[in-house]
């Protein structure tokens, strides 16, 4: 009596575990991008999805802080110096009135330095008036050496950020990059006005 | 049975053999494993193709978003343009419904509502608001924006008043002012009105330069001095002197003196006052008068105090003004570390004949930060400003701050040496025969005792047509009523400010700084000030009326009348007549 047919039983064609390894890959490269997202616990990667968003912000939470912002008075890729207000009345610019824009590359931060007021208060000698022409990026970097500076976080989490020039002279072109992607806003004044002198 | 090429091909690489139809169920349910694969697979690409399709949305939806943002702002901007110009025009505030000068305003598909506001108060701004700020919401879409801008309100009857106090200038020497190195001038920022950027005036009524002494390290940042020259025909000539840091003044500056009160009649004089507790009716002395050290007088209701002598203020003592008080002191007053605080509604006026001396003393407004100590740095709290706070000297003495005093007023000594030093401060301004500020002091211009009446505005009634000072400015020679009420009466423009005995009131300020609008005008409705200073200047007017009444049948009946009909307050004569 021959033996009992054993059961036919089939393996995968080619074609089958093709798919399914190619599948089995799709799927494990999208779960692994998933919770890379969690695992690399970067906040700021997870909050920064778009980088226009965030240079929009920042350039919100500088219009909250310098409502009255007049001009760019100079600007190089890492940072631009602004004309934020004529806090001292005289349409010319001070000291106290300047704030600058600088990107901390190595922390991912777009930030804003200001003078300190009460720096100002102990030292009235410190108040200086420029004229147009004056390096105003020399003098913000004498301020920050002499540490009178106040700094504020305008934007964090960004991959890369750097200013270019603007097609007005009254602004700057703020490129952001974050999540791989860049973004650029343009910063400019809602009324311009250059100093009187 | 026909097998297909495909099942051949795949039976040839799995190695079997053709098998009857019975033992090929089991393979048919693997093949469902693949379909099964396959589906989750058309669901991975679907999901992925959702996910791609969602960003590209988001991405859409925010630029929309900004480009309503954008265009909303826009039409806010085009709102504020609207409203400065519908406000320049002739009664451009009659029309407006409460604060909303307009609603519901189509501009570029935008919903636009404008409202106006009294910068110093947060209440509806009127004709008579010195300053305003324009608030315009735009709506587009769903999408709001803001739109602010302040400024000075258009004064269409300018030339109907005159300020004759010089209060426009922080720091003027009738003969000269010198600020010395490390001393500071500046706008108080505190102020509300220190947002319209205006440059703080100072220098000498002549205009020449002569007398002006700035040390090489005073801080005069935001400062101009006042120069003699013809008043900027446009906005670049406006420009060109601003560069230079000059105000240019046609004329010579003219100065009235202090005025000194009258004693009150319902008093009878005694011969010393010792001022300590409750004091709510008119007192006088011939002698001294005295605050006992540490101790606390309360002045209730509208009361002047009159002493012959001297006043002393002694240490550690406090008076407090709780509604309107005129000191007027005959001889010497000092205030010895000691204050005299003016409560929210309150006004002070603080005549010396004279030596006024402050030391480690604070007057003026009450402090709301009781921390707040004597701060010379620029940051005390405005509490009211410099208004409601006067201090005249009257005679040609010398008016001292010294040991870090604080004066949160005005400083009106146009007789009188003005010395402020030892790191003292004055919120304010300061007006002087000669004014010093030595090393280390400070001036904060309080902005909102500029009405844009003065001596630096074209449009005023101190100028005439052709840009000549009017001569009756200058036959002025006291701030007092008499004085003011016949310059009404000859000009039929009204003085500024309308009486000099009510000066601290009737140019009364608010210590408003809050920002939100509903808040301020809550604040506003619980406060009298506004209408004391219409019930104020209504007086006024209806004394002016009555004199010029009583000028007319003087006119008309010469010899009955005998005079130009005014009454003459304050005389020497009339004091000794009491």
């Amino acid at each position: 009596m021959p033996a009992p047919a054993r059961p036919h039983r089939r393996g995968f064609t080619l074609l089958e575990v093709m798919l399914a390894v190619g599948l089995l890959g799709v799927v494990g490269a999208g779960i692994v991008t998933f919770l890379g997202a969690f695992a690399s616990g970067s906040d700021a990667r997870a909050r920064v999805s778009d980088p226009a968003l965030e240079a929009t912000l920042a350039v919100r939470r500088l219009g909250a802080l310098a409502p009255d912002f007049r001009t760019v008075l100079a600007a190089d890729k890492d940072q631009a110096v602004l004309w934020l207000s004529d806090r001292v009345p005289s349409r010319t610019v001070h000291l106290s009135e300047l704030g600058c824009l600088r990107v901390d590359a190595a922390r991912g931060e777009l930030l804003l330095e200001t003078v300190d007021d009460a720096a100002l208060t102990a030292d009235r000698s410190l108040e200086t008036e420029f004229a147009a022409r004056d390096n105003f990026l020399a003098a913000v970097a004498s301020a920050r050496e002499a540490g009178i500076l106040r700094v504020r976080v305008l934007a964090e989490g960004l991959e890369s950020a750097a200013f270019r020039a603007a097609e007005s002279r009254h602004a700057v072109v703020l490129e952001v990059g974050a999540a791989g992607t860049t973004s650029g806003v343009v910063i400019t004044p809602a009324h311009a006005e250059e100093p009187l002198r | 049975m026909i097998q297909s090429p495909s099942v051949r091909r795949a039976h040839a690489l799995t190695g079997s053999n053709l098998a009857p139809a019975s033992t090929r169920r089991p393979t048919r349910r693997r093949r469902g494993v693949a379909v099964v694969l396959a589906l989750v697979a058309v669901s991975v690409a679907t999901l992925l193709g959702l996910s791609i399709a969602t960003t590209r949305d988001a991405t859409v939806a925010t630029s929309d978003n900004l480009a309503k943002v954008a265009r909303a702002r826009a039409a806010a901007a085009s709102g504020v343009d609207l409203a400065t110009s519908m406000l320049a025009g002739e009664g451009g505030f009659d029309g407006m419904q409460g604060a909303v000068l307009f609603d519901g305003m189509q501009v570029n598909g935008a919903t636009v509502r404008a409202e106006v506001r009294d910068v110093e108060t947060g209440a509806p701004a009127t004709a008579g608001s010195a300053a305003i700020e324009i608030v315009v919401h735009s709506e587009y879409a769903g999408s709001t924006q803001t739109a602010r801008a302040v400024g000075r309100a258009p004064a269409h009857d300018a030339p109907m008043h005159a300020d004759l106090d010089c209060s426009e200038f922080a720091l003027l020497g009738t003969t000269s002012v010198a600020v010395e190195g490390e001393a500071h001038v500046g706008p108080w920022q505190k102020s509300p009105l220190a947002v319209l950027a205006e440059p703080v005036r100072y220098g000498t009524v002549r205009g020449n330069g002569a007398g002006v002494t700035l040390a090489s390290g005073a801080s005069v940042h935001g400062c101009v001095e006042v120069r003699r020259g013809s008043f900027a025909s446009d906005e670049d000539d406006a420009d060109a002197a601003l560069a230079e840091k000059l105000c240019l003044v046609p004329d010579a500056i003219h100065v009235p003196a202090a005025p000194v009160p009258e004693i009150p009649r319902r008093a009878s004089a005694l011969p010393s006052l010792m001022i300590d507790g409750l004091v709510s009716e008119d007192a006088v002395s011939s002698g001294d008068a005295r605050v006992p050290a540490r101790g606390a007088a309360t002045i209730r209701g509208t009361v002047t105090i009159d002493v012959g002598g001297n006043l002393f203020v002694e240490r550690g003592s406090r008076m407090y003004i709780e509604q309107s008080a005129v000191i007027v002191v005959r001889g010497n007053a000092v205030v010895d570390a000691a204050s005299i605080e003016v409560a929210p509604e309150g006004s002070l006026t603080l005549v010396a004949l004279g030596d006024l001396t402050l030391s480690a003393a604070f007057v003026g407004a009450a402090r709301s930060d009781p921390s707040e100590g004597r701060d010379a740095s620029g940051n005390g709290a405005f509490d009211g400003g410099a208004a409601r706070t006067v201090v005249f000297g009257a005679g040609n003495r010398r008016v001292l701050l010294a040991e870090g005093s604080v004066v949160k007023g005005q400083i009106y000594a146009p007789d009188a040496r003005v010395d402020v030093e030892s790191r003292s401060a004055v919120y304010g301004r300061v007006l002087g025969r000669e004014v010093v500020l030595r090393e280390g002091v400070a001036l904060y211009y309080d902005p909102s005792l500029d009405a844009r009446l003065g001596w630096t505005s074209p449009a005023s009634g101190i100028w005439t047509a052709s840009g000549e000072a009017r001569t009756e400015v200058k036959d002025v020679q006291v701030l007092d009523d008499a004085s003011l009420l016949d310059f009404a009466t000859k000009t039929g423009v009204e003085p500024e400010p309308a009486s000099a005995a009510l000066t601290a009131v009737t140019i009364a300020n608010e210590a408003i700084q809050i920002t939100d609008f509903n808040e301020r005008a809550e604040l506003i409705a619980t406060d009298d000030v506004k209408r004391k200073r219409q019930v104020l200047r209504t007086q006024l007017r209806e004394r002016a009326e009555e004199l010029r009444r009583r000028w007319k049948e003087a006119l008309f009946q010469p010899l009955e009348a005998g005079g130009a009909g005014f009454i003459q307050l304050g005389t020497a004569e009339s004091r000794v007549e009491q």
